[in-house]
């Protein structure tokens, strides 16, 4: 391939204007043939002129052969629609000198009239323009834009359905979801299968890592090194910019690709597997309304949907229980009015999984009672202010990894407490005012929490003044 | 999407009565299916107040997602504060004091028609001397020494615009999104949608002050928290200013509470008759205000015994706090409403409107609204409650950088309105503290940096409240209505 010189190609890429040539030729002798047939008084003696078209359709035919073989040259082509482009058209050649001379007389083939071989030339034509097309275009070139029933009638009716995007992060694959519909919108039309110029196939895996003529598609982790970002990115007016013809690549899918190829141009990550730039993910955001903010505990776990009864039965015990948002299926707790007993707060734990805010502020919550609420493992806000809490009371709250708010305010609790709230890992912030709680306590704790903001305890103590 | 459409309960219930049918109603008296709806009144107005012992989410879908807020304490000022000597620092116009504003800037614009035969437009620098404040670094005026100091606790917008030059439009265009009275209010729209969860209060309480001079015309209208075309039951319960804040707390002489319990109940079953017949869904309004009004005979009088209040929290709400009908009341008041489950508070102070005495009344409506103000904040934030707690200070347009009358005459400067950018803060459930939104440019005249419509802010207040604006509307005369008309794009970058 190599060895074809610039000048054989650049003959080759004639082959499109030539083609026209015998295409039109036999055409205007098929158009004289019908006129001398069908209205033979007005059209008589045309046949010296139809015997020339022929002729010159025939050496058109040739000539567009074979520049066409120089084109082929180039490479990029379907093997098997260029070996049946190619053979078609020698046929046509060929055909139209047997026109010629049976036309002229110089041979007779009986049954074979020049009106029988002109419908066959035009016939052949054709079929081998139509593949000659679907060469340089791609296949799909003549139906891409057509009416749904054409598509429907040629078997490709489910043109690019768009990919729907998982609403989760952790199912949103870069390649697959982000990458690969760019590749297929922008590149695989002369990278896929219909046509790979430069022997490069963008619609598989396997293509994209193999890469094509012009050496490695991809360069992982190392984009201005892989083919595929570096001709996307070249000045347009450069030959080798990609792609030749239709939209460039937007700055936000160039912007995707390089980071997918610095991250490693995995074909299965997630987008969650790295670490997202900022400029990322405002694109991710703003492109694809991808949010990929943290998101809070409750939205990241599954846990069983709660039966209407087991709802019945906790507004029975004077809980006052909703769902975090409509189909939700964490909820939101708080006591309504009535008692508060060990057995009110049994009834909990029916929806232990569930329950991720609670509100008790205000209720004579009792040290005891925290043992069912310690079972809440689930629970990320806690609201324990002006209850009848004690520092007896706190150890029981332990396991409350997940918790991130706790509100402990106007309780009696004192930096005793402090030590449980230390393995509060997940804890964000701590309302400790009105508390016993002392500003040495409070240093001692961020020592262990250091990111966690405590309201309502001054920073300085008296003493330190 | 909404997929269930709201028709208007009244509607809905003649919807479903066909001509042959209603005469036969009328003839039989009522048919047994309509009876089991009409005695429930939470299918027919969707709350989810406990009281039918469903406790889920609400019929209408609500909230679409988990809320940052649960609920709002508006502090709106009336009259339009001066975005230029309180927050929006312009260094330009001290610069260009005095001289006239560029036309290209005035070129075609509205004010009030106040300045309509004012040629001269001078530029007047602020009279007010700012600095920077907390960690965030926000330029705050000396006017504000206390909101200063929670200022790492605000979020600002500084490139808010809005559509009228007028108060009382503006004002109804902010709380309920069209100019024109007759449209739900925030308040409304947000306790429809997300039910109840006050016990014994209204879930929509308004709150009017006044500056004490009444140096400022400012009348409050009652569509401020009207509840427009939705029942009547969702208009936000006014508070007075003065005495007991509700009428007839007291059970007259001789009449105890459980007679009145009785007489209640007695009422209520010859009202729901009554609903039973015509079905006109303000029936069952009433009865649920009978209701109200029995439970805050009991709830109000605690609401507003400030005895159980620390002398040192009264104190930061500053000398006015217990005069009722103050900024300062109001402002404790709002905090003691939202800590019994009140959803939506807004309070609304009268003495912002600086035509023609900025170098004195400005300075006036800050003293009596800055502590109160910042310590709302604070204490708030002390009980936890800016967790689930977004708390708006705004008005309803900005104050032109050029002067309202005649340079020379010092004691009569004033500023115009201005619609085409001002400031507001928000602070507490789901907003960034300590963050800036938003810039105008440096005359304060335009926005130059991410405008934020009124639209914008009523979508990014219903985003926090779990609410998509554009999938929560109530269907009236023919169309879907919704707080955000067919506009309002959620501020996405202030949320935390």
């Amino acid at each position: 391939m190599n060895e074809t010189s610039d000048f054989v190609i650049f003959l080759g890429r004639f082959h499109p204007l030539v083609v026209h040539l015998p295409i039109g030729f036999i055409i205007l002798a098929a158009i004289m043939e019908g006129l001398s047939y069908f209205k033979k008084r007005q059209f008589d003696g045309l046949d010296k002129a139809i015997a020339i078209t022929i002729f010159s359709g025939a050496i058109g035919a040739v000539l567009s052969v074979a520049i066409g073989f120089m084109l082929s040259k180039q490479g990029g082509y379907n093997d098997q629609t260029l070996f049946w482009h190619q053979w078609l058209g020698i046929v046509v050649g060929v055909l139209s000198f047997v026109g010629w001379t049976v036309k002229t007389e110089r041979l007779k083939l009986g049954f074979l009239s020049s009106k029988v071989i002109l419908i066959v030339l035009i016939i052949l034509i054709s079929i081998t323009g139509h593949l000659g097309g679907n060469l340089t275009h791609g296949s799909d070139y003549l139906t891409a834009y057509a009416p749904g029933f054409i598509k429907k009638a040629f078997g490709n009716s489910t043109s690019e359905v768009a990919l729907e995007i998982p609403s989760k992060p952790d199912s949103i694959q870069v390649y697959k979801h982000l990458i690969q519909p760019v590749l297929n919108a922008k590149c695989v039309s002369c990278h896929g299968e219909s046509k790979s110029s430069g022997n490069l196939l963008l619609n598989t895996q396997e293509g994209i890592l193999e890469g094509g003529d012009d050496g490695h598609a991809i360069t992982a982790g190392k984009p201005l090194e892989s083919g595929l970002f570096k001709r996307a990115t070249l000045p347009q007016s450069s030959k080798k910019f990609m792609p030749p013809k239709g939209d460039p690549l937007t700055y936000s899918e160039l912007k995707l690709i390089e980071w997918w190829i610095k991250e490693g141009a995995s074909f299965e990550d997630a987008i969650t597997a790295y670490d997202i730039p900022e400029d990322v993910k405002q694109l991710l955001l703003r492109d694809f309304d991808i949010d990929t903010k943290p998101k809070p505990y409750f939205d990241t776990i599954e846990v069983p949907q709660l039966s209407e009864e087991t709802l019945l039965e906790l507004e029975q015990a004077g809980w006052m229980v909703s769902f975090l948002s409509d189909g939700h299926r964490m909820m939101d707790a708080g006591f309504r009015a009535g008692d508060l007993s060990t057995d009110t707060f049994e009834t909990l734990l029916k929806a232990k999984e569930q329950i991720t805010w609670l509100d008790l502020s205000g209720n004579p919550v009792e040290d005891t009672m925290l043992k069912t609420v310690g079972q809440l493992t689930n629970l990320t806000r806690l609201n324990l202010s002006n209850s009848e809490i004690t520092d007896a009371g706190i150890p029981n709250l332990k396991a409350l990894v997940h918790l991130e708010v706790l509100n402990l305010y106007g309780t009696d609790i004192s930096d005793e407490s402090l030590k449980t709230i230390e393995s509060l890992s997940g804890l964000k912030r701590l309302y400790l005012w009105q508390t016993q709680v002392t500003t040495e306590g409070v240093k001692a704790l961020k020592e262990q929490l250091p990111d966690v903001e405590v309201i309502g305890i001054p920073e300085n103590s008296a003493s330190d003044i | 999407m909404m997929s269930k459409d709201k028709l208007h309960p009244f509607e809905a219930y003649n919807a479903g009565i066909t001509r042959r049918a209603f005469f036969g109603k009328m003839a039989k008296g009522i048919g047994a299916a309509a009876l089991g709806t009409m005695l429930n009144p939470n299918l027919l107005f969707g709350s989810n107040s406990g009281m039918s012992g469903a406790p889920l989410a609400n019929d209408f879908g609500l909230p679409h997602f988990p809320p940052k807020a649960k609920r709002i304490i508006y502090l709106f000022q009336n009259g339009a504060p001066s975005h230029l000597d309180l927050f929006d620092y312009k260094p330009m116009l001290r610069k260009w004091h005095g001289k006239q504003i560029p036309d290209e800037l005035t070129h075609g614009k509205r004010f009030s028609t106040m300045i309509g035969g004012q040629t001269a437009r001078p530029v007047i620098g602020e009279i007010s001397n700012f600095a920077q404040h907390g960690q965030s670094g926000a330029w705050v005026s000396d006017f504000m020494p206390k909101t200063a100091e929670i200022i790492d606790d605000l979020c600002f917008i500084k490139s808010m615009y809005t559509e009228s030059v007028n108060h009382a439009p503006a004002i109804t265009f902010f709380l309920t999104g069209a100019e024109q009275p007759g449209r739900p209010s925030m308040g409304s729209w947000l306790t429809y949608g997300l039910g109840s969860t006050a016990k014994d209060l209204p879930d929509f309480v308004a709150m009017t002050s006044r500056d004490k001079q009444a140096s400022c015309g400012q009348i409050f209208y009652d569509y401020y928290w009207g509840s427009g075309f939705l029942p009547s039951k969702f208009q936000g319960v006014k508070f007075r200013g003065g005495g007991d804040p509700v009428l007839y707390l007291k059970n007259p002489e001789g009449m105890s509470r459980s007679m009145r319990r009785e007489m209640l109940d007695d009422m209520q079953a010859l009202n729901e008759m009554n609903h039973r017949e015509y079905g006109d869904p303000e029936i069952l309004t009433r009865i649920a205000q009978y209701e109200m009004s029995y439970k805050m005979q009991m709830s109000v009088p605690e609401l507003t015994d400030f005895s159980d209040e620390p002398q040192h929290v009264l104190d930061m709400y500053g000398p006015e706090v217990h005069r009722k009908g103050s900024y300062a009341y109001n402002c404790i008041m709002a905090r003691r409403l939202a800590e019994r489950g009140v959803r939506f508070i807004q309070c609304m102070h009268a003495g912002w409107d600086q035509h023609t005495n900025l170098n004195h009344q400005l300075k006036i409506q800050c003293d009596d609204t800055d502590a109160p103000s910042a310590a709302l904040i604070k204490d708030l934030k002390q009980r936890g409650m800016l967790e689930d707690t977004l708390v708006i200070w705004g008005g309803e347009f900005g104050r032109t950088p050029f002067l309202q009358g005649n340079i020379k005459d010092y004691k009569n400067w004033g500023r115009d309105h201005h619609p085409y950018v001002f400031s507001l803060w928000m602070a507490g459930a789901g907003v960034k503290p300590g963050f800036t939104y938003g810039a105008s440019d440096d005359f304060g005249f335009n926005p130059v940096e991410n405008p934020v419509h009124v639209h914008d802010f009523q979508a990014t207040v219903m985003h926090l409240m779990g609410i998509d604006h554009e999938h929560f509307t109530f269907k009236h005369q023919g169309r879907r209505y919704r707080l955000t008309d067919v506009h309002g794009h959620v501020v996405k970058d202030i949320l935390s």
